[in-house]
């Protein structure tokens, strides 16, 4: 057996035990769930601290661990601004949306527009961002899963794309939120070891001094001292500014994320599990940046190919390398380790993904719209189900069109650019705005999705060829300019559009600022 | 009346229990709700005002300071990574304290006024 066979083994090996504990969990979780409270909302018997672990596992994904690790030991310091961006988005989600839309909600976040605005249209408006940014995201997180799979376990693409998208089915099918609960958390508890072993052997290297890591690392890089400062992978003062845009408006706009907040059996644990996830997430980023910033130290400028665009594969092989380097034993472990941990975390994500787009086809447009109330619980569940199969089983055929060699980046700017400029401008003004109304929800949505979509086709990723120059929008994230537009179409729909015939901006205020009426489980 | 934490539609869906409506406006009419909203609006506005104020100028001096925000503060520590930190930090400050502020403020006033509402 050669030494990439005994890798790969290993790897294999790790996650299979990882999977057979999450298929316990949905067995568990199957036998839990009773009803609709049940499959969205987990009963909404989640407590705060889990809930914010959970929060922690559905955010998290491939993206925000290797690509994180990545862009620091490529680029340094500017791979952790989108980080810093997505925990400032937190603060949002606590002073505005977590208790109220707890409080004000049912299953997903088009209940909140629902509520005072005319509910069909809204709902309608709600579900397309949702599903437009829940399909994106699930879409590079496929990608992503099939790519580390490859790479990491010798497993094709296609292949493992598949088995991918088979386990978040199972999730998802048999132990709806509840297993999509614990699949997160178990997830987040990986990760965080992971990261902890991970940090705990880079500092060892260095007397236990964290600068030091800092302090190493400019030497093996080209960019000397300016390492350790912006403007390495962000070139133009702009794709700073329209990446933090859309991070720190996106993350709040994250249907999956908000979906999380109706798993709790009140407005005040909604809150708890904020304060839980930002302690989490926040201490993540401080450790993979010190991870990224350890992996330029020891991997240095010529372990830059290996690490694959982007530097994906760079927190592995960091890994292998402090293992004891590669086809040492040691180092095949810690490789498996790290390796079935991103797929954990991938894992964790598409299964609150699917969970997101299911709850907009079957309870927002099925139940809603198209039924206008009028199914009952076993028949939405039955088109929850069709609809977590059909969104999963074309997710999984763009991910293999699209290849393994597809830019995931484009993908994720997208599906943030898309949820701060089309989700984030209607919930907050519903929310906060007394005479908002149907016309500027319908008009903000389709602006904000329409504008983010077409200025990312005509930006350097995608128009004329890939990450080429002469585009005609030079900005490498749309939402510096399609977020004003989110928010400007909102408005102008609102004072150009009739008012609401049933206004119930005072009502959604009291229930959201107080709880009373809350749905309970 | 119907118990208050009964709503078998779905939000946005006639079919609301009767006396909610009624109980809705008793509630927005009390003192302690007037308080409540006024209180937390002044919070979110300073403490995200200023948290949020704290962030665009960290993203400011990212997009625009290069050189300045690579200089050392000390070996090994550049001001950008400093500044990220106290960012970081911000958002646990502003987290603990409106934590705080809800569980000794915001809590309180919320049960006075589904409690001392005129029926």
């Amino acid at each position: 057996m050669t030494a990439a066979a005994t890798a790969h083994g290993l790897t294999l090996g790790v996650f299979a035990v990882i999977l057979a504990v999450t298929l316990a969990i949905t067995y568990w979780a199957a036998r839990q769930t009773r009803g609709a409270t049940g499959f969205w909302a987990a009963n909404r018997g989640i407590s705060g601290a889990q809930n914010g672990l959970a929060i922690a596992g559905d955010y998290m994904s491939a993206a925000a661990f290797l690509g994180t690790v990545g862009l620091i030991y490529l680029f340094g310091f500017d791979g952790f601004v989108t980080g810093v961006a997505a925990l400032a988005s937190f603060v949002t989600v606590l002073l505005l949306l977590a208790e109220r839309m707890r409080n004000a909600g049912k299953y997903t976040m088009a209940d909140v527009l629902a509520f005072r605005l005319d509910a069909r249209p809204a709902r309608t408006a709600a579900a397309i961002g949702t599903l437009f940014v829940v399909g994106f995201y699930l879409v590079a997180q496929m990608i992503a899963a099939g790519a580390l799979f490859e790479a990491l376990a010798g497993i094709a693409f296609p292949v493992a794309v598949v088995i991918t998208g088979a386990f978040m089915l199972v999730y998802v099918l048999f132990g709806g939120m509840i297993a999509t609960t614990w699949v997160q958390i178990i997830k987040a508890v990986l990760l965080m070891a992971g990261v902890i072993v991970l940090t705990v052997l880079v500092l060892h290297r260095v007397s236990w001094n964290p600068l030091e890591v800092m302090a190493r690392a400019p030497a093996h890089s080209d960019a000397g001292d300016a390492f350790l400062g912006p403007g390495l992978f962000f070139h133009k003062p702009l794709d700073t500014v329209s990446t933090a845009l859309a991070f720190v408006l996106g993350t709040a706009g994250l249907p999956h994320i908000l979906m999380r907040f109706f798993t709790v059996p009140e407005g005040r644990a909604a809150r708890r599990s904020v304060a839980w996830a930002v302690a989490v997430i926040g201490t993540f980023y401080i450790l993979v940046s010190i991870i990224g910033f350890g992996a330029r130290d020891i991997l240095g400028a010529a372990g830059e190919e290996a690490t694959g665009k982007g530097g994906n594969l760079a927190a592995p092989l960091l890994a292998q390398n402090l293992g004891g380097g590669a086809g040492s034993f040691g180092g095949d472990v810690f490789l498996a380790a790290i390796s079935a941990v991103a797929f954990a975390t991938i894992l964790a994500v598409v299964a609150g993904l699917v969970m997101a787009a299911a709850g907009a086809v079957a309870h927002d447009v099925y139940t809603n719209v198209v039924r206008r109330g009028s199914a009952s619980e076993p028949q939405e569940l039955r088109v929850a189900r069709v609809g977590a199969v059909a969104v999963a089983a074309v997710a999984m055929a763009l991910a293999i069109l699209a290849g393994k060699g597809f830019n995931i980046q484009f993908l994720v700017s997208l599906t943030f650019a898309v949820a701060a400029s089309a989700n984030f401008p209607a919930l907050l003004l519903a929310l906060t705005w007394r005479r908002f109304n149907t016309t500027g929800a319908l008009v903000g949505v389709g602006t904000g999705l329409v504008s983010a979509i077409a200025l990312i086709i005509l930006s350097p990723a995608v128009w004329p060829g890939p990450d080429s120059h002469g585009s005609p929008f030079e900005v490498v994230n749309p939402a510096i300019v399609s977020v004003p537009l989110g928010f400007l179409a909102c408005y102008l729909g609102t004072v150009l559009g009739r008012p609401d015939a049933h206004e119930r901006y005072t009502e959604l205020r009291v229930r959201a600022d107080t709880g009373f009426g809350a749905e309970s489980a | 009346m119907a118990d208050p934490r009964r709503v078998d539609a779905a939000p946005g869906i006639a079919g609301r229990p009767a006396g909610m409506q009624a109980d809705i406006e008793a509630i927005a009419q009390t003192d302690a709700y007037r308080q409540l909203v006024a209180r937390r609006r002044r919070f979110v506005l300073v403490a995200g005002g200023l948290f949020y104020g704290i962030f665009a100028a960290f993203v400011v001096l990212a997009a625009w300071a290069h050189e300045w925000m690579a200089t050392r503060v000390v070996s090994g520590l550049s001001v950008g990574y400093l500044a990220a930190l106290l960012v970081v930090a911000a958002v646990w400050a502003v987290v603990f304290a409106y934590s705080r502020a809800s569980v000794r403020a915001f809590d309180p006033l919320a049960q006075d006024a589904q409690r001392s509402r005129q029926p």
